[in-house]
């Protein structure tokens, strides 16, 4: 069977349930993706997230929710549950976050945007089952739909997560 | 030809930038100067026009009426853009495939100085700088010197990766370690060479230090630089093999009065012309 690519791109969401389909995204930085998988009904799902709050830019996440954490990782999941997934069987893993050198802080996006993703998910029970995160790495992630192997490379090796 | 060219060889041997370019330049400078200039200039060279309509017909500029004119275009997208889009071209036909040494492709080190270039104005802009109007142009080719040096770099991988994860180098420390210079060093020699204007020298070659910089106007312009290098590598513009090894200078950040919800929002306002220009401007002139 021929694989699919589908890139989700940078404040991007995607959801495939086609089993040959892989998902995507590249040169994360301080961006987070998400990758949710369904076991039983082979559902996978990402979302390539810039920035956490909303709030910086409202108008802006009107526009592109999938560019925040706090509205886009909802929609992700909203788009699971349309393809008939329960929260439950959801295996939810991690990746990105990484952060530049910063000597008084002001580049703390990728932790912010890790924060606050982890709050969201204690708030609403979600368990993180993987994650490959933090650290002076930029990451390409790709979720397999047929089988919910999520892969990441960095610095020219790719490894399972 | 030379078997074993030197980097000093190599910035001799680059190809020159368009004409275009320098006559643009100075007819942006010149406030006497008539549409009708910046036509004669653009209308000769075909690469430039279908990029400069492009660009006026993209989403960028939200109107209903397509534009099939230079001199609508030029009306348009302003003068400043149409140099402003006539370096991109010239610059983007100037791009190797790939930059070995640095891991990363025209297609990667293309959208990374265009996000650059971006960021850099938002900054240049939002803090009121004297030398904004070049903001663009140092953003976009502040890695100029990187098309030379790549080359040098590709055998050294191994030490390059070393130096950078287990020895917590910077990219420019690690050059100089391993080559003698480095890519902001090199770069100043480049665009001497292409004869650009005296901001975009200094931006290049201090676009890591920007405090360096011979005076307060250059110093802002390589700080503009120096912080929209930093967030584009942050949102994942322009991943190459140092990955997140930057450092941002916290003084300049102070000075700019940059903190940490103003460059989230400046992020976030700045996606879609990112998108937008690294599209329209690659087309006709850039990398495809």
């Amino acid at each position: 069977m021929a694989e699919r690519l589908i890139t989700v791109d940078i404040a991007d969401i995607k959801v495939s349930n086609d089993p040959t389909a892989t998902l995507i995204t590249y040169a994360l930085g301080s961006c987070i993706a998400v990758a949710l998988y369904e076991p039983t009904r082979h559902v996978g799902g990402m979302i390539h997230y810039m920035l956490p709050l909303s709030t910086v830019s409202p108008d802006k996440a009107k526009e592109s929710p999938a560019m925040f954490a706090d509205t886009g990782i909802p929609l992700l999941f909203e788009r699971m549950y349309a393809l008939g997934c329960k929260k439950s069987d959801l295996v939810v893993k991690v990746i990105g976050g990484g952060q530049i050198y910063d000597d008084n802080n002001t580049f703390e996006i990728g932790q912010r945007n890790y924060m606050v993703l982890r709050k969201m998910f204690w708030k609403v029970g979600v368990l993180i089952s993987a994650e490959d995160v933090g650290g002076k790495k930029s990451r390409t992630t790709r979720l397999h739909v047929g089988t919910g192997l999520v892969t990441v490379r960095s610095s020219g090796t790719e490894v399972p997560l | 030809m030379n078997p074993n060219p030197t980097i000093g060889d190599r910035i001799t041997a680059l190809p020159p930038l368009d004409a275009s370019v320098a006559k643009l330049a100075r007819l942006v400078q010149d406030p006497d100067s008539s549409l009708g200039a910046f036509e004669n200039v653009i209308r000769p060279d075909p690469a430039l026009t279908a990029n400069l309509l492009k660009l006026a017909n993209s989403a960028l500029y939200s109107s209903t009426t397509k534009v099939v004119s230079v001199r609508d275009a030029i009306a348009r997208v302003g003068t400043r853009r149409v140099w402003e889009t006539a370096t991109a071209g010239a610059f983007g036909r100037t791009l190797p495939k790939v930059l070995s040494g640095y891991d990363v492709d025209a297609v990667g080190f293309w959208r990374h100085s265009v996000a650059v270039a971006v960021f850099a104005e938002a900054i240049a802009r939002g803090a009121h700088l004297a030398a904004a109007p070049a903001a663009f142009t140092a953003g976009l080719l502040h890695d100029m010197g990187k098309l030379v040096i790549a080359d040098f770099l590709a055998p050294e991988r191994v030490e390059l990766l070393d130096r950078l994860e287990r020895g917590k180098l910077s990219m420019l420390a690690a050059e100089q370690e391993l080559l003698g210079t480095d890519h902001a060093q090199v770069g100043e020699a480049v665009a001497t060479r292409w004869g650009l204007p005296e901001e975009l020298v200094a931006a290049a070659r201090w676009h890591h230090e920007p405090l360096m910089a011979p005076d307060a106007r250059l110093q802002e312009l390589a700080g503009a630089v120096h912080v929209a290098n930093g967030l584009a590598h942050a949102m994942g513009f322009g991943c190459d093999i140092g990955g997140l090894h930057r450092r941002t200078d916290p003084a300049i950040l102070a000075r700019m009065q940059l903190d940490p919800s103003k460059l989230e929002r400046l992020a976030a306002n700045s996606l879609t012309e990112i998108l937008e220009l690294s599209r329209s401007l690659k087309a006709a002139g850039g990398p495809s």
